[in-house]
């Protein structure tokens, strides 16, 4: 699954370089230029960056945790092998991403330990549970495509070790998404039983995918550090529609129906009831909806949502239980001399 | 183990300490006997031997590979990053150690292995390696030690497994994804969704 | 044909030893997959997983076709006294690495000698699909048996962990050689010989336990000492049978 690398509006940014070094870094970013990790760049645009490789790190490997919990039980070696490639996956997303983030000044047991301690945050959507394995569908459909409708974008952004690493991920993406697009239409295919479960986790996944893009980009998006330095290509709001075009049709032809639903702390649904929005305006292409609670959104990412502390208490327990291998190779005891 | 996952956890208030990051090294993988080896990611290891165990067992087996090699990221030395592709200089020489030349052929690609060149440093080895490899397409070199590129051994040549892997790639639930459609959205629908996929998403 | 007809076929048997085996090692190593001390280890340890079930799979696959049932049928489907996984492969690492790493090193190095053995057997194409594995467990033994040396030698620390997975496992290792089937009571008939594979087993493991500064002993069990091979399981075995099919079970007569 994975990320959309920044979906918090950064903080303000004070600019404090050299204008005229500022204006020919920006003057080739607009060229389409890449930057390197070795070229000048404003200590704003490395810190920024920083963040969002780091954040878009995390956001992979607090992602394998949910669906990590359905390996054990995945019903054919098919969809057990898939499962256990995908999860897979988003660790080595993770691993190629804190390498990224290495190169822009920090360490991966320094982002490791941000990470467990809580200091640093990951991607919302991994604060939700999921109970099912028609869960494990909807979030390869969803999550997924998501994912890689964000991560397209972001693979048209302007820092070079970034960029190629978004390329290499997006390849994997497209296995996920596919094999999470068969789940589903194998669900919808089936029982009744395995239908129901198909709509109950499609209740609880439409809203949160939705969300996935992050709120609205402020009117003058375009012309502040993240857009502006091309480490963002899209607004936010524009990739939420171009997903609801491209979803909202295929679930209504599978069967599925597109709730407004009210979720209880535990992130279950309480109510749900169709969605009197949706409709394709025949003029403007675009499909209407309803806007997802964004109430909830603020709620999970101050860390009130229904699996925070769960999916940070795993994830530290991994780092606690793993050390001693860390210490036992990072002392090379056996290790071949270094390369002169 | 999947007990882990569920039950709940506390800690002490401390963390363990701090252990260093690893070296780091850039990996290469070759599609095919005699192909390039085109750039494929990074690993963290304490030494080339797990830096190749670490790279077989993931850039290895994420697409069809024959073979790997690695360097510490240390020691490559890249050369001009222009906007135009290099001009061919006339730097020419046998001296000094062998050089593995990467070259890149557009700006935010991938770099892949062109072949060597001798000199006794970094630099005479870009300008050798230029003077050789230069086309008129090229935008960039980086040239690393011979002594200090490591590869996989003939021992242990089978890196992508032999048994089915498609269940690992998009293309593997293709033809049942259309086949499953079929009972939802008919032909015409199905294969414009699909080609807007390819177009705008993957 | 029916599960039962397999189930009562020697050579079946065999295949089916091996094919539990992998079926419950990958299943037991990727429930680690996003929690392993190493982020590049945790791939590799992944995808060797991967690989147990996929050679698991091209087992079941080989019976399915002789038996003319289902591969996934054969893997989840049948009763746990109907699976001949040994003890070893079962036994519950208690998210210790130490003790999935020794656990995965004994049994893929056993595994790779029953492949080996199975490669020469001339029946369908059994004996080309066990050469095919076997020189992909061969990089298992490889990357594994690197680590115990690693790990055996890297640190006090390392070495006494590694130490003491090896002391809770040596004693179920031995009941990897438990014949699987009555059939199988001679020597001999252990498809090329138990005593011999258990020597030959028990060297390179030595081997390579002397160059990690590791010790064990391991004794081959007495052809009358019943566990897993014969369909007598841990508990723990169960339960772990249990959660792998618990989402199939829930609708058992339909595709997922
Ligand atoms: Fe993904
Ligand atoms: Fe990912």
């Amino acid at each position: 699954m994975s990320g959309a690398a920044n979906p918090v509006t950064p903080p303000d940014i004070t600019i404090t370089a050299d204008p005229e070094k500022l204006a020919e870094f920006e003057q080739r970013i607009s060229d389409g230029v890449l930057i390197e990790p070795g070229d000048w760049m404003p200590d704003s645009y490395r810190a920024l960056m920083l963040r969002m490789a780091e954040h878009h790190a995390n956001s992979e490997i607090v992602g394998a945790l949910p669906e990590g919990e359905w390996i054990t039980r995945a019903p054919s070696m098919l969809r057990k092998l898939a499962l256990t490639a995908k999860v897979q996956d988003e660790v080595g997303h993770g691993q190629m991403l804190y390498r990224v983030s290495q190169e822009l000044g920090k360490s991966r047991d320094d982002m490791l330990r941000d990470l467990v301690t809580g200091k640093t945050k990951y991607h919302n959507c991994f604060n939700y549970p999921c109970p099912t394995w028609a869960d494990i569908a909807m979030i390869q459909w969803l999550i997924d495509g998501a994912a890689i409708m964000n991560q397209k974008t972001l693979a048209d952004g302007a820092y070079g070790p970034y960029v190629r690493t978004m390329n290499r991920i997006n390849m994997e993406e497209a296995f996920h998404f596919k094999s999470g697009e068969d789940m589903v239409l194998t669900l919808m295919s089936g029982t009744r039983g395995q239908k129901s479960m198909a709509q109950e986790a499609f209740d609880r996944w439409w809203p949160i995918a939705l969300m996935f893009f992050g709120p609205a980009d402020k009117p003058n998006a375009e012309d502040l550090p993240p857009m502006k330095w091309r480490m963002k290509t899209e607004r936010n709001d524009s990739l939420r529609q171009r997903f609801v075009n491209r979803f909202a049709p295929a679930a209504i032809d599978l069967g599925l129906i597109i709730n407004v639903t009210t979720k209880d702390e535990h992130g279950l649904v309480t109510s749900a009831t169709p969605d009197e929005e949706l409709g394709l305006n025949q003029s403007t292409g675009n499909w209407s909806y309803t806007q997802p609670d964004w109430d909830e959104f603020w709620r999970v990412i101050r860390g009130n949502g229904p699996c925070n502390t769960q999916r940070v208490a795993l994830r530290r327990l991994s780092y606690e239980q793993g050390a001693w291998v860390r210490r036992a190779i990072g002392e090379g005891a056996v290790a071949v001399p270094p390369a002169a | 183990m999947s007990k882990i996952r569920e039950i709940p956890l506390s800690f002490d208030a401390d963390l363990p300490p701090a252990t260093p990051d690893g070296r780091h090294w850039v990996v290469y993988t070759a599609k095919r006997d005699g192909a390039p080896f085109k750039w494929a990611g990074y690993v963290d290891a304490p030494d080339q031997e797990l830096a190749l165990q670490f790279a077989r067992e993931h850039y290895g087996l994420d697409e069809a590979c024959v073979g790997i090699i690695c360097h510490e990221h240390a020691a490559a030395t890249d050369g001009p990053y222009g906007l135009e592709p290099l001009q061919p200089g006339n730097a020419e020489g046998e001296d000094g150690q062998d050089w593995t030349v990467f070259t890149l052929l557009k700006r935010g690609g991938n770099h892949q292995t062109a072949g060597t060149v001798k000199a006794p440093d970094a630099d005479t080895a870009i300008d050798r390696a230029t003077t050789r490899f230069a086309d008129g397409k090229i935008r960039s070199i980086r040239v690393v030690p011979n002594s200090q590129v490591f590869q996989t051994t003939e021992s242990e040549l089978l890196i992508w497994r032999t048994h089915d892997m498609t269940y690992k790639l998009a293309k593997g639930y293709s033809k049942d994804v259309r086949a499953k459609w079929s009972q939802f959205r008919d032909e015409q629908t199905y294969e414009q969704y699909r080609k807007e996929d390819i177009a705008r998403h993957f | 044909m029916t599960m039962q007809t397999m189930l009562a076929n020697p050579l079946a048997s065999i295949v089916l030893m091996h094919a539990d085996d992998l079926l419950m090692l990958g299943h037991v190593q990727s429930d680690w997959t996003g929690l392993a001390p190493i982020l590049e280890e945790d791939i590799a340890a992944s995808s060797m997983a991967q690989d147990d079930l996929s050679h698991a799979l091209v087992l079941y696959q080989y019976l399915a076709e002789e038996f003319d049932l289902d591969p996934d049928a054969i893997a989840f489907d049948r009763d746990p006294a109907d699976y001949r996984c040994c003890n070893l492969t079962t036994v519950p690492d208690e998210f210790d690495w130490a003790v999935s790493m020794c656990k995965r090193w004994l049994l893929s190095t056993y595994t790779k000698l029953g492949l080996d053995r199975l490669a020469l057997v001339d029946e369908g194409d059994l004996g080309d699909r066990c050469a095919r594995l076997r020189d992909e467990s061969a990089i298992h033994v490889a990357h594994l048996g690197a680590w115990m040396i690693r790990l055996g030698t890297g640190s006090t620390e390392s070495n006494e962990r590694m130490q003491a997975a090896l002391n809770l496992l040596a004693e179920e290792a031995g009941m990897m050689f438990e014949p699987p089937d009555l059939g199988f009571e001679s020597d001999e008939g252990f498809c090329c010989g138990r005593g011999e594979m258990f020597d030959e087993w028990a060297t390179l493991v030595g081997a390579t336990l002397s160059e990690a500064g590791l010790q064990a002993s391991f004794t081959l069990p007495d052809q009358a000492a019943r566990g897993g091979r014969r369909g007598e399981h841990a508990g723990h075995f169960s339960e772990q049978h249990a959660e792998m099919t618990e989402v199939r079970r829930a609708e058992p007569a339909t595709a997922w």
